[in-house]
C-alpha cells in the first residue's frame, strides 16, 4: 500500500514544516501583528456594546482572519522555491498531494493558533463570551477551508513574478460562498436565535469541496 | 545486450517554441562517468533537470535504469541522487536536522550513522548542529555531496558539482563521487562541468551540448 509511507512521510514533513515556520516568523509574525491591529481598531473605531457588538463581530472576526491568513500563507512555497527545498521534494519519493497536505495542515495549525489568540482578544475588547465550542468549531472549520484554497493558490502564484499580489486576486471571489457561510454561522451562534445547522452544513460542504479539489489540483499547480 | 544506465531518445524540450534541448539522444552504460560540457546556454541543466524529472521533455523519452521518467516512479526516484546548481537545503535548519528529514522521506534504514558518517566524510561533522543559512557556498555544497548520496543512489546527476568548492572540497567530491572506489552496484555520474582540465581525471567520457545539440560524444568502452 502506497498510503501508509505516505502518510508516515507526510507527517514528518509537517513537524519539518512547522519547524521551518516557527523559526522563520516573517509571515506569520505579519499576520499577527495586521490581526491584533485591526481588531484593536475595530474595539476603537466601533464603540459596541451588547446586541450591537454581536450585530458587527461575525464581520469583524471574519475579515480579521481571512486576511491575515492571506498574509500568512501567500508566500507558503515561496521560501521553499527560494531555498530549493520544493525540487528536492519534487525529485525525492514523495507524493505531490503529500507535500501540499503538510504544508496545508501547518498552515492551518499556525493559523488556529493565531485566531485563538485572536478570539482571546475579541473577548476582552468586546465583553462578549467567544470562547463558545459552536463558535470554536465554526472557526476550525473555516479555517482549513480558506486555508485550502489559498495554500493551492500560493503554489500557482510561484512562478508569476508579482510578489504574491495574484493571490488575493484569484482568492477572494473563490471564498465568497466560504466567508458568507462562515459570517452567518458565526452571526447564528452569537445571537443564538436562529439555528447555525444549515450554515454549519454548507460551510462544512465548502471545506470539503475545496479541500478535495487542492489536493488534486496540486500536482497539477508546477 | 547491457542494460543501460541512462537511455534518451530524441529528447526535446522547447520554451516558447525556441527548443532548449533538441534530438539529445545518449545511451551511457552502468558504471560509467560522464561529463557534460557545453557553453552556458546549451542545455546542460535542461537535460539533468529532464532526467531528474523535474522538468518535461516536450518530445521524447528517457529510461534510467529501465525505469521511464515520464512516470516519476517512487523505484526511479529512489535510484536517483542529484546535486543542482542551487543549494537544496532548509536555511534554517542544521545539516543533521536537514539530512535526518530527507533520511526518513527515502526510507533510510541507519540514518543516524550513514548522517554520521557523510558529514564526517564531507567534512563538516563539526558544523553538524549549525543552522545552514549561515554557511559558506562551499560548506553548502559539501553538504548537498551527502545528501546527494544520503539514499546511496544508483545514478548520480549532477549540475556543476564543483561549485564554491576549495582544494579540499573538490578532493571530497572526487573521493566520494567522481573517483570513487567502486562497489559491488557501479555507480553512474553524469555531470555537467566548465572545469574542462579537471575532467581528465575522473570522465570516462562526454557529451558536449552546442544550442540544445549533440555535436561531440567521446564515449569510453563502459558507455556508448
Amino acid at each position: 500500500m502506497i498510503f501508509a509511507p505516505q502518510l508516515k512521510i507526510g507527517v514528518n514533513l509537517l513537524n519539518a514544516n512547522l519547524k521551518q515556520a516557527w523559526r522563520d516568523k516573517t509571515n506569520w509574525m505579519t499576520a499577527g501583528m495586521f490581526a491584533v491591529t485591526a481588531l484593536l481598531l475595530y474595539s476603537f473605531a466601533f464603540n459596541l456594546t451588547g446586541g450591537l457588538v454581536r450585530n458587527l463581530l461575525p464581520g469583524v472576526i471574519w475579515t480579521v482572519f481571512l486576511f491575515s491568513g492571506i498574509f500568512a500563507t501567500a508566500q507558503s512555497f515561496q521560501q521553499d522555491r527560494q531555498d530549493g527545498i520544493l525540487d528536492a521534494l519534487k525529485i525525492s519519493p514523495i507524493h505531490p498531494m503529500t507535500i501540499y497536505i503538510a504544508k496545508t495542515l501547518a498552515n492551518i495549525l499556525m493559523l488556529l493558533l493565531i485566531e485563538f489568540v485572536l478570539l482571546l482578544a475579541a473577548t476582552i475588547l468586546f465583553s462578549e463570551p467567544l470562547f463558545t465550542p459552536q463558535l470554536l468549531i465554526i472557526v476550525t472549520i473555516g479555517t482549513i477551508g480558506y486555508t485550502a484554497l489559498s495554500t493551492l493558490l500560493s503554489a500557482i502564484n510561484l512562478d508569476r513574478n508579482n510578489g504574491g499580489l495574484l493571490l488575493p486576486v484569484l482568492a477572494l471571489p473563490l471564498l465568497v460562498p466560504l466567508l458568507i457561510a462562515s459570517v452567518e454561522a458565526t452571526s447564528a451562534s452569537l445571537q443564538q436565535e436562529t439555528s447555525t445547522a444549515p450554515w454549519i452544513l454548507l460551510l462544512s460542504l465548502f471545506t470539503i469541496w475545496s479541500a478535495a479539489i487542492a489536493t488534486l489540483m496540486f500536482p497539477l499547480a508546477d | 545486450m547491457q542494460d543501460l544506465a541512462i537511455e534518451t531518445n530524441c529528447v526535446t524540450r522547447r520554451y516558447n517554441g525556441f527548443p532548449a534541448l533538441n534530438r539529445v539522444s545518449i545511451q551511457i552504460t552502468p558504471g560509467s562517468r560522464i561529463a557534460l560540457l557545453g557553453d552556458n546556454g546549451s542545455g546542460k541543466t535542461t537535460l539533468l533537470s529532464i532526467l531528474s524529472t523535474l522538468l518535461q521533455s516536450s518530445e521524447g523519452s528517457a529510461t534510467i535504469l529501465g525505469y521511464d521518467i515520464a512516470k516519476k516512479s517512487t523505484a526511479l526516484r529512489n535510484v536517483i541522487g542529484v546535486i543542482r546548481h542551487q543549494p537544496m537545503l532548509y536555511e534554517n535548519f542544521s545539516p543533521v536536522e536537514d539530512l535526518d528529514l530527507f533520511a526518513k522521506i527515502y526510507g533510510v534504514s541507519d540514518a543516524g550513522e550513514q548522517i554520521r558518517r557523510l558529514l564526517t566524510s564531507v567534512g563538516i561533522w563539526h558544523l553538524r548542529n549549525e543552522a545552514i543559512g549561515t554557511f559558506s557556498r562551499g560548506q553548502k555544497q559539501r553538504l548537498m555531496i551527502a545528501k546527494a548520496l544520503l539514499h546511496k543512489p544508483k545514478v548520480l546527476l549532477l549540475d556543476e558539482p564543483e561549485i564554491g568548492l576549495d582544494q579540499n572540497g573538490l578532493k571530497v567530491l572526487d573521493e566520494l563521487i567522481l573517483m570513487r572506489e567502486e562497489e559491488s552496484t557501479p555507480i553512474t555520474v553524469l555531470a555537467a562541468t566548465h572545469r574542462e582540465e579537471r575532467m581528465d581525471t575522473w570522465a570516462t567520457g562526454f557529451v558536449r551540448l552546442e544550442r540544445g545539440q549533440i555535436i561531440e560524444t567521446t564515449l569510453s568502452e563502459n558507455a556508448r
